[in-house]
């Protein structure tokens, strides 16, 4: 199936289907938290003509906190808290002597956090718009390790702006719903600002008590900032990080409010970015 | 909610200890072999009748590095000139001849080197040896251009110059540069540091050592420890 198709599938079904619900901001009082644990290990890269390349290992993982709260009916804030992330790089050992040519290194520290606000615009049974305004705040390290390129955090105070728009269908017995964002990131310290856009298509089954989701998010830099491998010398992935993701999530509610889920993802094109896909587990309460 | 805490807190125990464990430091093979080499470091174009000069060789072992090896001398022509076990050649009578530096391995391998020398009547002085090359990208990003290096007069460093076709892409982390004996590795090799130009000509002044020293230019990435690209150094 190519692109096309797929686009005309996707229009298909939100246009044959009926609207069942819409989740968007949560309602006052009410929240959905979650801890995750998230990790990814690669041996390849995408360079900056958008091929792959080798890399020694590198792993990065962290267990974050994630949650929405309803401080109103319309207004949610939103906090992402990689509380404790890690970055580590193997050995790199001769495979003519056994010797050891370069000593892998490893760093742990607390990850950059994101702090934003959802505002519900419109919320109907059939659609619902909303605009997010999320804050990257700089508190990870983003010079690390012995070269400065172990980090956690990329060392900048970023401003985002989304709207967010999604509309519930049903597809026979199902109930799906499918959401789009598009958006702004604003970057300081001479990143270039990025186009972000994405789109999510979700199903429940069980009576709602498992949810099967699609994921794809597309990261276009916008080649605005003047940092590069010129004057940040040691840096990795510094800037001008472009990427199309795939993902799938399977999340199960044991009960009413508490549930597990797991999440695959992997760039299927990027420009300086892992080639390799990431995984994450997590356990979330969802208080309705 | 006593017991939601516990559960929480289970959940974070679990999670560090399973990534904890699968994010340990491992290790990374690289293939870093090549064909040992015996090198002598320091030929010359000529030497006068009854002059001496003392030759050097060493032995590069399948990875690169220098290692201890006994090296034996000998010369095509004895009417020309004379060579003791230690490579110490003595010009006999005007000629052209060929010295040869030989070392046989603990397996059996032999290896050799050998260099041309001319015997003239009186002194002549020697040429400063330049050598020249291209760097070629080992990678996807963009990275070329041609080099001199070259023996700077009445001193013992050496002047590396890159030329105005030299182009690397700005989006190559931690890109180093190394002189090296290994393509493939920077075990054993010189750190000429951080890359900081880009494009166009530029210059590193090394401290110190022979031209015939190092046989490639290597670029390393560093954070992701693999070559970008090289330059052999032809002669």
């Amino acid at each position: 199936m190519n692109s096309k198709q797929l686009t005309l599938l996707v229009f298909l079904i939100c246009l044959c289907s009926k609207p069942a619900f819409s989740q968007w901001t949560k309602g006052k009082g009410k929240g959905y938290y979650k801890l995750s644990a998230w990790y990814l290990e690669s041996d390849q890269h995408y360079t900056d003509t958008g091929a792959i390349d080798p890399n020694v290992t590198r792993g990065q993982f962290n267990i974050n906190f994630y949650g929405e709260y309803g401080l109103t009916n319309k207004l949610d804030i939103i906090a992402y808290v990689p509380f404790f992330s890690r970055v580590y790089q193997n050995d790199v050992i001769s495979g003519t002597t056994g010797g050891t040519i370069g000593v892998g290194e490893d760093l742990n520290s607390i990850g950059d956090i994101d702090l934003g606000l959802n505002y519900g615009l419109i919320k109907t049974d059939k659609f619902a718009l909303s605009g997010t305004l999320k804050f990257g705040l700089p508190t990870g390290n983003d010079s690390g390790g012995s070269d400065g390129s172990y980090q956690t955090g990329d060392g900048e105070f970023n401003q985002m702006l989304l709207i967010n728009a999604g509309a519930p269908f049903k597809l026979g017995k199902t109930s799906l719903y499918s959401k789009a964002y598009i958006g702004y990131n604003n970057r300081t310290q001479d990143f270039s600002d990025e186009f972000r856009t994405g789109l999510e298509i979700g199903a429940n089954f069980l009576n709602k008590k498992l949810w099967l989701l699609g994921r794809s998010d597309i990261v276009k830099s916008l080649n605005n900032g003047s940092l590069n491998a010129q004057n940040s010398q040691g840096s990795i992935f510094a800037n001008n990080i472009e990427y199309v993701s795939l993902g799938a999530e399977i999340a199960y509610y044991f009960t009413k409010k508490l549930g597990a889920s797991f999440n695959y993802t992997s760039a299927i094109d990027g420009r300086i970015i892992y080639a390799s896909p990431s995984i994450s587990f997590g356990v979330f309460l969802d208080i309705k | 909610m006593k017991r939601l805490i516990t559960f929480t807190f289970s959940i974070i125990t679990v999670l560090i200890s399973t990534f904890s464990i699968s994010s340990c430091i491992g290790e990374d093979i690289i293939n870093d072999e090549i064909a040992p080499e015996l090198r002598i470091l320091n030929p010359i174009q000529s030497i006068a009748v009854s002059e001496t000069h003392q030759y050097n060789a060493r032995y590069f072992n399948n990875i690169g590095e220098e290692e201890a090896a006994t090296i034996s001398w000998s010369i095509l022509d004895e009417s020309v000139a004379t060579i003791t076990n230690n490579g110490l050649i003595t010009g006999v009578a005007t000629g052209e001849t060929t010295v040869n530096a030989l070392t046989t391995s603990n397996n059996g391998t032999v290896t050799e080197d050998s260099t041309t020398i001319a015997v003239t009547m009186d002194t002549v002085e020697q040429e400063l040896i330049v050598k020249t090359g291209t760097i070629a990208t080992t990678s996807s990003y963009t990275l070329t251009g041609d080099f001199t290096i070259e023996e700077v007069e009445n001193s013992n460093n050496l002047l590396l110059s890159i030329e105005n076709n030299y182009q690397a892409s700005t989006s190559l982390p931690g890109l180093y540069l190394y002189l090296t004996n290994n393509p493939n590795s920077i075990n054993g090799a010189l750190s000429l540091g951080p890359v900081s130009v880009f494009n166009g000509a530029h210059t590193y002044t090394i401290d110190t050592i022979g031209i015939n020293d190092y046989t490639h230019l290597l670029y390393w990435c560093e954070p992701f420890g693999v070559k970008v690209g090289v330059g052999t150094i032809n002669d």
